[in-house]
């Protein structure tokens, strides 16, 4: 385990929860408090995961009894649902559209970073938004799907992580809750192949502009003569060529960030995953569109 | 290269965990996820009887919006049986007056015969 991989695992985002107006237990006349919660997450987790804490915390200004801390609940950031099935960091990153530099040079000694979300809750969930029927076991088993997946990706097969014994998979799972990094890494390390046999990389590419898209690209780790190493300028050159001109003449009009920071583009792929991917055996990378006054700065 | 990296992370993490002892550190292992009714307080009652009243206004207001459009329907029956029975009344002043006529003429024409009766009989 490196250095690099500890400061993704304990990575952490301050949150400013608030309650939908809807929903808040008060006189008509004092409608206008907000009631909100301010909790800070693992960037390297799923939101849902901590809904029962932030219900709780809730729970007093609730105007109606609570009869499941996951069905029918869900967050949104300007009015735009937020799913669930991602990292908060890579959702963070890409909703947000995250230029770590024009952050940095933003940011004072006491200036806080915090991302206002809304809880929203009703029996009728915005179109896309995956219904969680079955509470934190469903998270479980999607998460488990994603390391199926993932795995597949890496080594042409899912049998390292089918075959896993009942308490190697509790366990794994168990880390993810209890955020211990050990646990996590021990486990995680026997999914991962050795450096000449990885076959692709597990990759998601999140957009925010112009529409909220994600894309899994094929990222076959080396060409078929297997000397060349895919880098992630090729991978972006590939798919989206109109912003990561080919040739490089052009200059390119967005910036890759993955976990928060921006990547330098000629870092083979594989090495990039080993140190930044997510806890759910993916390595997410958020795409933020370069303005105008980007450029200048 | 992976210094970067760990530099960049170093550096996100100055500005992300700036101040954030202030936001409570929010755990996954609330009951373990799992729901646990909790004993029966008086808030839960009065949310209860609050649903439950919320529940009796949407109700009503379905009906008075049925209501409302009743009567919006019988407002338009009323009009149309108005305007029928205006032109009713329209054509049967003109039938009367036809009538009145028609009777005048008779009178006159029975009129007219009795008095050239009268003068053959003179």
């Amino acid at each position: 385990m490196s250095e690099q991989q500890r400061l993704v695992w304990t990575g952490t985002l301050n949150l400013r929860i608030e309650l939908d107006p809807e929903l808040v237990l008060t006189d008509q006349k004092e409608r206008t408090t907000t009631i909100c919660v301010n909790v800070q997450v693992p960037r390297d987790s799923y939101l849902v995961l901590y809904l029962p804490f932030i219900i709780q915390k809730l729970q007093p200004q609730l105007r109606v009894n609570v009869k499941d801390f996951y069905q029918g609940w869900w967050f949104e950031m300007e009015n735009v649902c937020i799913p669930w099935n991602f990292p908060i960091g890579a959702l963070y990153d890409s909703f947000t559209g995250l230029n770590p530099q024009n952050r940095a040079s933003g940011s004072q000694e006491n200036s806080v970073n915090v991302w206002k979300l809304m809880l929203r809750y009703g029996k009728q969930l915005p179109r896309g938004f995956i219904p969680i029927r079955n509470g934190s076991e469903q998270i479980r088993e999607l998460w488990m799907h994603q390391w199926k997946q993932a795995c597949f990706v890496m080594n042409g097969n899912s049998k390292l992580v089918m075959s896993f014994s009942k308490p190697d998979t509790l366990s794994f799972w168990e880390s993810v809750l209890r955020r211990s990094f050990a646990g996590f890494t021990d486990i995680r390390q026997r999914i991962l192949p050795s450096k000449n046999d990885v076959k692709s990389v597990p990759v998601r590419i999140h957009l925010a502009l112009p529409e909220i898209r994600l894309v899994e690209p094929v990222c076959n780790a080396y060409d078929n003569t297997r000397e060349v190493e895919l880098t992630l300028k090729k991978l972006l050159s590939r798919e989206f060529p109109e912003w990561f001109a080919p040739d490089g003449n052009a200059p390119y009009l967005a910036v890759p960030v993955i976990q928060g920071i921006i990547v330098p583009l000629d870092l083979q792929l594989w090495l990039l995953y080993q140190q930044l991917a997510s806890f759910d055996g993916f390595l997410h990378i958020s795409l933020c569109l370069l303005a105008k006054t980007d450029d200048e700065a | 290269m992976e210094r970067i990296l760990q530099q960049k992370l170093i550096e996100r993490d100055a500005i992300e965990k700036n101040f954030s002892e202030l936001f409570e550190t929010a755990s996954a292992l609330q009951e373990n996820g799992e729901f646990q009714q909790e004993l029966p307080d008086p808030l839960t009652d009065m949310r209860k009887e609050l649903a439950s009243r919320e529940r009796n206004i949407a109700d009503l207001v379905a009906t008075l919006k049925l209501k409302n459009k009743d009567s919006e329907r019988l407002n338009d029956e009323i009009i149309t049986l108005n305007i029928e029975n205006n032109l009713l009344q329209e054509r049967y002043e003109k039938v009367r007056q036809e009538r009145d006529d028609i009777v005048a003429r008779w009178l006159k024409k029975a009129q007219l015969e009795a008095d050239t009766m009268n003068e053959t009989l003179d």
